[in-house]
């Protein structure tokens, strides 16, 4: 019996005992959480403090830091991200307590002890301020970090000549100039004393030659005085004479020729810097794509031949070639790049052709731009290079000689090389567009269809599906319009550049296209005609549909797209007294379109026709009737400069 | 003999010496123990005895088994003594004793020992030793020992200690003894005569003095007893029943009596009293008196009475059967009483007695009785009976009757709460709760009509109020009153009263009436003015509001510029802050209550059908606005800023400072939108007003027309009637008049609307004939000129009906250009809007392709301040539109504020010489833009679709013809659910129909939800009608099937109800009188009949619970007092 008692006791003290560590390790599980877990919370409080930070919530920020700050007061994140926007709140009080607890965490860090300064400061005591720093700067023997830290302090403080003292006063200390030269320099640059900010750039350039990246961005930053550039120039060069063979230091300098348009030195400069580097090419290439961009044609074909003419730039050549080419198509397109269809829904896929018109297949440019193709698809068959010349080739057949068929058989070409996926890309889109050109709409729809199955869910699929919706436009198919255009936002989403044009030609399907009576609806069937032969390049049947619309509809919805679209072919073909009467149509009526219509009458009068006179007249009349068009701005500048020639002004 | 043997026996002799000394050791001590122990043992086994008063047989054990052990004892050592001397024990052979005594003399050690078991070698002859040396070894022990006293090894000095104890014992149990002699010698006597028995002395005897004897059932028995010699504190007494076992303690009295009640005895009962020891200390056990018996003969007794309870069939109640348990029986008058009982004898004869006097004979028959009597009033009764032997029943039970009387009907109207103005509807809302303990007979509309004009012509009637159940106990009643066909004109009134009846067939029904309502049937002009009285009131109090914010604006301005100046905030500047944001917090609730007011406005004119839905719309966009004006964001400054004053924290002050001011800045400027909003409204409204009024007046006139043609000329009274309708007609057109002056008025404020046609309009109805007709008519008929009456009457409606054609044209074309204003100004916002994004998604772009080291990124950067710039252009636009329309709040503009934002990071990015992430934010603000745009397009189709009537016109007329269609399809299918031919080919065919019907019903949901948000009440139709489809095709037509069809059409007529349009009621025939002024109706509850249903439905089921009668009312009470706080809440 006794046994059997013991028995029961024991057992029951083992039950007990497992309930007891079950509990334990239960209660333990729920509160207890890894070092790791918490971390990971605070540091995602941390982030969402700054973010609050940044949308300007410095209140909720503020309630953050101060909770990140309990809870682990001795991280230097939390605690200067507090203590600075303590500082900017001006709560002295919360300040005292912050610094005093993490100085108790961590006495002797430095920027505790320049804060409790800048705390003395802020609070008037100047003389216990700066006591307090200069014990502490010494007892951290003019540490690095401690200067720093006063330097910045001094500075948030508005003691410019101070802060600059202190740099000085700790070079002195250590014997080295080159301390704190990034801190010197942006804080002279910050002042204007730019020759200072230089010299300190420079300093720190040569501490590391990768510096000289961020060194010339800074630069780059001065403001554009030619006398400034003269000392800096100088400067750098004195510094190039120091410090030999740094390619980073001449493209520094090719940076800075370039910005102030002296591009042949920064040619020179960028040859150095190709020398150095085993003319490797790409930075010349670089340069010649930076010369285009700014319209610097000729420098750029200067370089491109140089490029290919060099040995040592062997393996450029190819890219040499295609650029150059290149430059002569832009250099071609910037001459000829008024066209009057451009000012409808400006930049819209829908309603601009990509035609340029204007140019003959005799046309210098083209002519060199074919040669260096042709060059090219002989040279380097069977390659990347022959795909894209052979697409560059269809691109002028194209849109410049607009040779449809031409067109095709180089887009076809290109396509069967097959090396190139991007180019294949183009290609197959380019054919729907070349069925548009034709006016094959039938044919379009089954050959995207087949393409956007082939190839959905990839970039292609995109221009592709605007294509069908350009197909759907024209076919007046406008239900259907609506219904996929609303799909094709989907697919685009708000970032895609075709988005804002979908949205147009939705609105204006919606304003003109499909409301007002059965007038309306005859006229859209004659003006999408006529959208449909301005594709196409036949301008003098499109501005016979318009004409007829005008003249049976003119009190249509669709009338006031329609003159306007008939006043850009007038343009187009120069019939300025014609186009004159449809411009005043459409002033006397409340088009939405009349401001535009204007700048553009003063816009090709100015730079296609280079009447500077007629375009003024236009102009001063946008002013006076829209002043609130977006151009006015441009307008009043461009009258401006006008007024500033004098003949100009005379003949005004 | 060897030399050895000789020694041998010298040491022998010696140890033989010493065995005997031990043997006579043993003896003694043996003996002296066996003393002590029988000594012990027998006191021991006497004085328990002396307690214990041992039975024979445990006694004669005791002294067997005494005597055995004295045997034992003596004869042990006497026996152990005996083996000793005849050295029979090893334990005192020679070698042993060597041993002891070689231990005790150290002289002789082992030698004795060697001794003797050399000697012993010797004498068994083994080799290897010598027997000189053995026998000399023998000799020196023999030698030595003899100088030696063996016996000194015997323990004598055990002996005497055992001698001792013998004689403390013997002293100690003597003197025991002796002290008490008679107690040891009874023990001693008792033990050894363990053949004799010998009684237990004890201390009382218990005597009955009752002893057995006879009684009656049912008479009261007492008994008693008597306690000899100690008396006992408690005796028990115990009683067995036949059926159980009665045991109780009672106190003796100080003579030792104790005198027991058993009650009615009914049965035989054994009884005896005694008390029993507990205590081992006394050898008694039990005293006991003896069992007695009462033998009893029983007397007939009423086991059980069933009251069986018939009330009067009017009071519904059903009858009840009560058992005897219940003494107390609430009856209605009139309820008839059946009464068995049950006796446990067989009866002779058995009455009962009421107190009244009056004795009912019951027919017997064996053990049972049965008599009936209907009850009138309050009584009491007993029953009396007796058995075959005459022997009657004794103490029988009182039974009360108590009367309930019918109470009379109460009946409260529940609403309306108060007088009511009449809507279009010509409905009176009724809901009347009423109460009866026995349900009603009926309940009916009491009702006058008092005639406005003819005040002689007043009629007094009445009519049925339906319910739907009589029987009911209480009820909360609704009932829509139409009062259209009472001929109501404007202005007259209807005064009502409920009236109820109970169904007492006994005194005749009672009957309650309600209190008296009136409603009046207002004139057009009436709720005219008080639509405008209360629209002007809430333009007035915004005005207001507006500029007490705007002089506030002055102030917080000045405190601004004064703390720039100076930071220390002064007490005067507190105060003044302080007083701004109460004032801001007073402005923000004033708009509230203002937002409420146009709730009831809206509420009111939809009941009276005053302005169309989309003038509603817009009211209810209104209301809407002004409840959300007071934006979280201005709650938040105000906080702060008081949180700042508080504190006194001058930076924190100045910056919640100007967070307000911006905050307050933009709630004055959603105030004035509003207000001007408002008044956008007000004009559209008052078109509409201007239609409604006309045909209106056109109605009426039309109406006067018929009259003067039905009206025999001879009847002038009439004729003059209708004069007095034609002044009312002739004064509201003058009304009229006033109204579209006012409205053209109103319309100069907003250029493009068409005031001046307006204008034109009224001036060519008032420059027409039409005033000079009606005052013709007006005199022809007073003079009793019918015909000529009849003419200019006719020619009068035709023009009135001319410019109602005009007005509907000119509100059709006002309407439609409004709309087409609108419209337009969204598509230019939206048009600039995307100029913006092109423009913007073009210098993304373009900052992407520009070099970082080219100086043109400046240029690109300025190019990004002109889109910035361009982008608050079209703001500007979004807000100028935001003040004509509901459509688009200036929240729409919130993607504008994050693409400006974009666009400064870009300007800074490219400042920084990053055109890379400037790239980036330009597109972010292309993004935004874009998003702007989608929504901003979003925003006016829904405008458009809204202020298109004609597509939820389509979808009602659908909507009918889907509850036509499925109408026939639930007739059919009951028709087959009933069992007709060619079954299974119908059922299909209706499945396709219904299958059909489900794809409309879906095609019509989805162009619902792309048109609006007006969805009826179509949720769950589609389901049903799967499941009918469902049931349908499996050939099965069950209750269920017709139970949803039937659901299915009611939903389908429901969402007819809930999108209802327009629907005017022309119940207004003419319009009279003054401008009279009036408190609009209160309306009905929200909820109404819901709570109120809900309450119902819980008390019905209470008193379906079956509570008693008292429950019933106090549930009925807390009805009452739950309905009576509810009405009050709701007043």
């Amino acid at each position: 019996m006794i046994n059997r008692n013991n028995y029961n006791v024991i057992k029951l003290i083992k039950i007990s005992l497992i309930v007891f560590v079950c509990g334990i390790h239960l209660t333990a599980q729920q509160s207890w959480k890894s070092p790791e877990v918490i971390k990971r919370e605070l540091d995602t409080k941390y982030r969402l403090a700054i973010q609050f930070e940044q949308q300007g919530q410095i209140d909720r920020a503020l309630d953050i830091y101060q909770y990140l700050f309990d809870q682990d007061p001795t991280n230097a994140n939390y605690y200067s991200r507090y203590t600075y926007r303590l500082f900017e709140l001006k709560k002295y009080d919360r300040l005292e307590q912050v610094i005093s607890s993490y100085l108790g965490n961590k006495p002797k860090d430095e920027t505790a002890l320049t804060d409790l300064g800048k705390l003395y400061f802020s609070r008037g005591d100047t003389v216990l301020a700066e006591q307090h720093w200069e014990k502490y700067w010494k007892a951290s023997n003019y540490s690095q970090f401690f200067t720093q830290s006063l330097f910045n302090c001094l500075i948030s403080l508005r003691q410019y000549d101070r802060a600059e003292n202190v740099i000085t006063l700790a070079r002195e200390h250590f014997g080295r100039e080159d301390l704190f030269a990034i801190e010197l320099a942006n804080f002279q640059m910050m002042r204007g004393k730019y020759i200072k900010s230089v010299q300190e750039y420079l300093i720190y350039g040569r501490q590391n030659h990768r510096n000289y990246q961020y060194v010339s961005n800074q630069i780059l930053r001065f403001p554009n005085d030619s006398s400034l550039f003269i000392q800096i120039d100088s400067l750098v060069q004195l510094e190039i004479l120091q410090t030999k063979d740094v390619p980073d230091l001449y493209e520094l300098r090719a940076d800075l020729l370039f910005r102030f348009k002296h591009y042949n030195a920064a040619i020179e400069q960028t040859m150095i810097v190709e020398s150095l580097r085993n003319n490797t090419g790409n930075a010349v290439l670089d340069l010649a794509t930076d010369l285009l961009s700014v319209g610097e044609f000729t420098f750029a074909e200067q370089l491109y031949t140089t490029i290919i003419k060099k040995p040592e730039f062997r393996a450029a050549v190819p890219k040499a070639l295609l650029g150059l080419a290149d430059a002569f198509e832009k250099e071609m397109l910037a001459e000829q790049n008024y066209s009057p269809f451009d000012y409808f829904y400006r930049d819209n896929f829908f309603f601009v052709p990509e035609y340029i018109y204007g140019v003959s297949a005799s046309d210098y440019y083209i002519g060199r731009a074919f040669s260096i193709y042709d060059s090219v698809i002989v040279n380097l068959p069977k390659s990347t290079y022959t795909a894209k010349a052979l697409y560059r080739l269809a691109e002028l057949r194209f849109r410049i000689l607009h040779d449809i068929d031409g067109a095709e058989r180089f887009y076809t070409d290109a396509l069967k090389s097959g090396l190139d996926n991007e180019t294949r890309d183009q290609c197959i889109v380019r054919q729907a567009d070349l069925l548009i050109a034709r006016g094959e709409l039938k044919e379009l729809q089954p050959y995207i269809r087949k393409n956007i199955v082939k190839y959905s869910g990839r970039t292609i699929e995109k221009p592709l599906a605007l294509r069908y919706l350009l197909g759907l436009y024209y076919q007046g198919e406008l239900d259907s319009l609506l219904i996929y255009s609303n799909d094709l936002l989907g697919l685009l989403g708000v970032n895609d550049p075709y988005f804002n044009d979908v949205i147009e030609l939705q609105n204006f399907t919606e304003q003109f296209l499909i409301s007002g009576d059965s007038d309306n609806r005859n006229a859209v069937r004659d003006y999408l005609k006529s959208e449909l032969l301005i594709r196409q390049s036949k301008l003098s049947e499109a501005r016979e549909v318009l004409i007829y619309l005008l003249e049976n509809y003119k009190d249509t919805e669709i009338a006031m797209p329609a003159r306007y679209r008939l006043l850009q072919l007038e343009l187009f073909f120069n019939d300025r007294e014609q186009s004159e009467m449809t411009l005043n149509f459409m002033l006397s009526g409340s088009s939405q379109f009349a401001d535009d219509a204007l700048y553009m009458m003063g816009d090709l009068a100015h730079f296609r026709d280079g009447d500077a006179h007629y375009a003024a007249w236009w102009y001063q009349i946008l002013l006076e009737q829209y002043p609130n068009s977006f151009m006015k701005d441009e307008i009043r500048k461009r009258l401006r400069s006008m007024h500033t020639t004098p003949q100009n002004t005379q003949e005004l | 003999m060897s030399k050895s043997d000789a020694n041998f026996n010298l040491i022998d002799t010696k140890l033989n010496g010493l065995r005997r000394q031990w043997s006579r050791f043993i003896f003694l001590n043996g003996i002296i123990r066996a003393l002590i122990l029988v000594l012990f043992v027998g006191f021991i086994i006497a004085t328990i005895e002396g307690f214990r008063y041992f039975q024979a047989p445990v006694r004669l054990s005791i002294l067997r088994f005494t005597m055995g052990f004295l045997i034992i004892f003596f004869l042990t050592p006497i026996i152990l003594a005996t083996l000793v001397r005849v050295n029979r024990m090893i334990a005192y052979s020679n070698m042993n004793l060597a041993k002891k005594i070689g231990k005790q003399f150290s002289g002789i050690g082992d030698r004795l020992v060697n001794g003797l078991q050399l000697y012993k070698m010797t004498l068994e002859k083994k080799s290897g030793y010598s027997l000189e040396l053995a026998d000399y070894s023998v000799k020196t022990v023999a030698d030595d020992i003899q100088k030696y006293r063996f016996a000194e090894i015997i323990p004598w000095k055990k002996l005497r200690a055992s001698f001792i104890q013998l004689l403390i014992i013997s002293l100690v149990t003597s003197g025991l003894v002796l002290l008490n002699s008679s107690f040891y010698g009874a023990s001693a006597n008792r033990l050894f005569h363990p053949h004799e028995s010998f009684d237990i002395p004890v201390p009382f005897e218990i005597t009955s003095l009752s002893g057995s004897f006879g009684v009656f059932g049912g008479d009261t028995v007492i008994v008693a007893f008597q306690c000899s010699g100690e008396i006992p504190e408690q005796i028990n007494f115990r009683a067995v029943y036949p059926d159980y076992l009665k045991d109780e303690r009672f106190t003796p009295d100080e003579t030792g009596r104790v005198e027991i009640n058993l009650g009615a005895v009914r049965s035989t009962i054994i009884y005896e009293a005694f008390v029993e020891n507990r205590s081992i200390f006394k050898p008694w056990k039990r005293i006991s008196s003896g069992t007695d018996t009462i033998r009893v003969t029983d007397r007939p007794e009423i086991l059980a009475v069933k009251i069986r309870i018939d009330p009067l069939a009017y009071t519904q109640l059903s009858s009840d059967v009560q058992e005897s348990n219940n003494l107390e029986l609430m009856l209605i008058p009139g309820s008839e009483l059946t009464l068995t009982l049950i006796s446990n004898k067989t009866l002779k004869s058995a009455n009962l007695h009421l107190r009244s006097g009056k004795k009912i004979r019951f027919i017997v028959q064996n053990k049972t009785a049965a008599g009936q009597f209907t009850v009138f009033d309050a009584d009491e009764f007993y029953f009396k009976v007796f058995d075959e032997n005459d022997v009657s029943n004794t103490n029988p039970m009182m039974y009360k009757i108590r009367l309930i009387p019918d109470s009379y009907p109460v009946c409260q109207l529940i609403s309306p709460d108060s007088d009511i103005e009449l809507t279009e509807a010509m409905e009176i809302p009724l809901g009347i709760r009423i109460s009866d303990d026995f349900g009603f007979s009926k309940a009916l509309i009491r009702y006058r009509v008092i005639k406005q004009f003819i005040p002689d012509m007043s009629i007094v009637d009445s009519l049925e109020f339906p319910i739907q159940n009589l029987k009911l106990s209480l009820q909360e009643l609704y009932y829509s009153w139409s009062v259209s066909d009472l001929q109501l004109s404007p202005e007259d009134v209807v005064e009502f009263q409920v009236i109820v009846f109970d169904n007492d067939p006994v005194n005749g029904p009672k009957s309650a009436s309600s209190k008296t309502l009136k409603a009046r049937f207002p004139s057009l002009n009436d709720l005219f003015s008080d639509f405008y009285e209360q629209q002007d009131d809430i333009a007035e109090q915004g005005d207001e509001i507006l500029r007490e914010l705007e002089n506030a604006s002055d102030v917080l301005e000045e405190i601004s510029l004064e703390l720039l100046k100076n930071p220390e905030l002064s007490w005067e500047q507190k105060n003044q802050l302080m007083k701004e944001i109460e004032k801001t917090e007073k402005a923000g609730k004033k708009l509230s209550k203002m937002a409420d007011q146009l709730n009831d406005m809206m509420q009111e004119s939809r009941e009276n059908e005053l302005f169309d839905e989309e003038t509603l719309k817009k009211y209810s966009q209104l209301q809407q606005s002004f409840q959300e004006i007071m934006t979280p964001e201005l709650r938040e400054a105000m906080q702060k800023l008081q949180q700042a004053l508080e504190k006194m924290d001058q930076q924190e002050v100045r910056e919640a400072l100007n967070q307000f001011r911006i905050n307050r800045e933009q709630f004055s400027e959603e105030i004035d939108r509003m207000l001007k909003l408002l008044e956008r409204v007000k004009i559209e409204q008052s078109v509409d007003e201007i239609v409604r009024r006309l045909e209106d007046l056109t109605e009426r006139q039309e109406q006067i027309t018929n009259e003067i043609e039905q009206t025999p000329e001879s009847e002038q009274g009439k004729l003059d009637q209708i004069a007095g309708e034609e002044k009312t007609v002739e004064r509201d057109t003058e009304v009229l008049f006033d109204v579209i002056e006012r409205t053209s008025n109103d319309m100069k404020e907003f250029p493009l609307m068409p005031s001046e046609e307006l204008k034109s309009r009224l001036e060519e109805f008032e420059n027409s004939d039409v005033m000079e007709q009606m005052s013709q008519t007006r005199k022809s008929l007073k003079n009793g000129d019918k015909n000529q009456a009849g003419s200019k009457s006719k020619s009068v409606q035709q023009q009135m009906q001319d410019f109602l054609d005009k007005m509907q044209q000119f509100q059709a074309n006002f309407n439609a250009d409004q709309m087409n204003q609108l419209m337009s100004d969204f598509r230019k916002v939206i048009y600039k809007t995307m100029q913006v994004s092109q423009s913007q998604e073009q210098l993304g772009q373009m900052i992407k392709d520009t070099p970082r080291q080219s100086d043109q990124l400046m240029d690109v950067a300025v190019k990004q301040q002109q889109i910035r710039q361009n982008l608050s252009s079209v703001i500007g636009d979004l807000i100028e539109l935001s003040n004509k329309t509901f459509g688009l709040s200036p929240q729409v503009g919130k993607g504008f504020g994050q693409a400006a934002a974009a666009m400064s990071n870009a300007i800074q990015q490219m400042e920084e010489r990053n055109p890379s992430a400037a790239s980036n934010s330009a597109n972010q603000a292309t993004a935004a833009i874009n998003m702007t745009a989608l929504n901003l397009i979003n925003s006016m189709n829904e405008l458009q679709q809204s202020g298109s009537s004609s597509g939820f016109e389509k979808y009602m007329e659908q909507l009918q013809k889907m509850a036509g269609q499925q109408q026939g399809i639930n007739d059919e299918t009951q028709m087959l659910g009933m069992g007709q031919n060619g079954q299974q080919q119908a059922l299909q065919r209706l499945a396709a129909r219904q299958q059909q019907l489900r794809k409309s019903l879906e095609n019509l949901q989805n162009e619902l939800a792309e048109s609006s948000d007006q969805g009826g009440d179509l949720g769950g139709i589609a389901k049903d009608m799967d499941d009918v489809i469902k049931d349908l095709q499996q050939n099965r037509v069950l209750r269920k099937t017709l139970e949803r069809q039937q659901r299915i059409l009611s939903r389908l007529l429901d969402a007819q109800k809930s999108l209802r349009t327009q629907d005017f009621k022309k119940e207004r025939k003419s319009v009279t009188g003054a401008d009279i002024y009036r408190k609009s109706p209160g309306e009905l509850p929200t909820d109404l009949g819901e709570r109120r249903t809900v309450l119902r439905e819980n008390l019905e089921q209470a008193l379906k619970e079956g509570y008693s009668r008292e429950y019933e009312e106090l549930i009925r009470q807390y009805f009452q007092l739950i309905s009576t706080e509810e009405n009050d809440k709701q007043k």
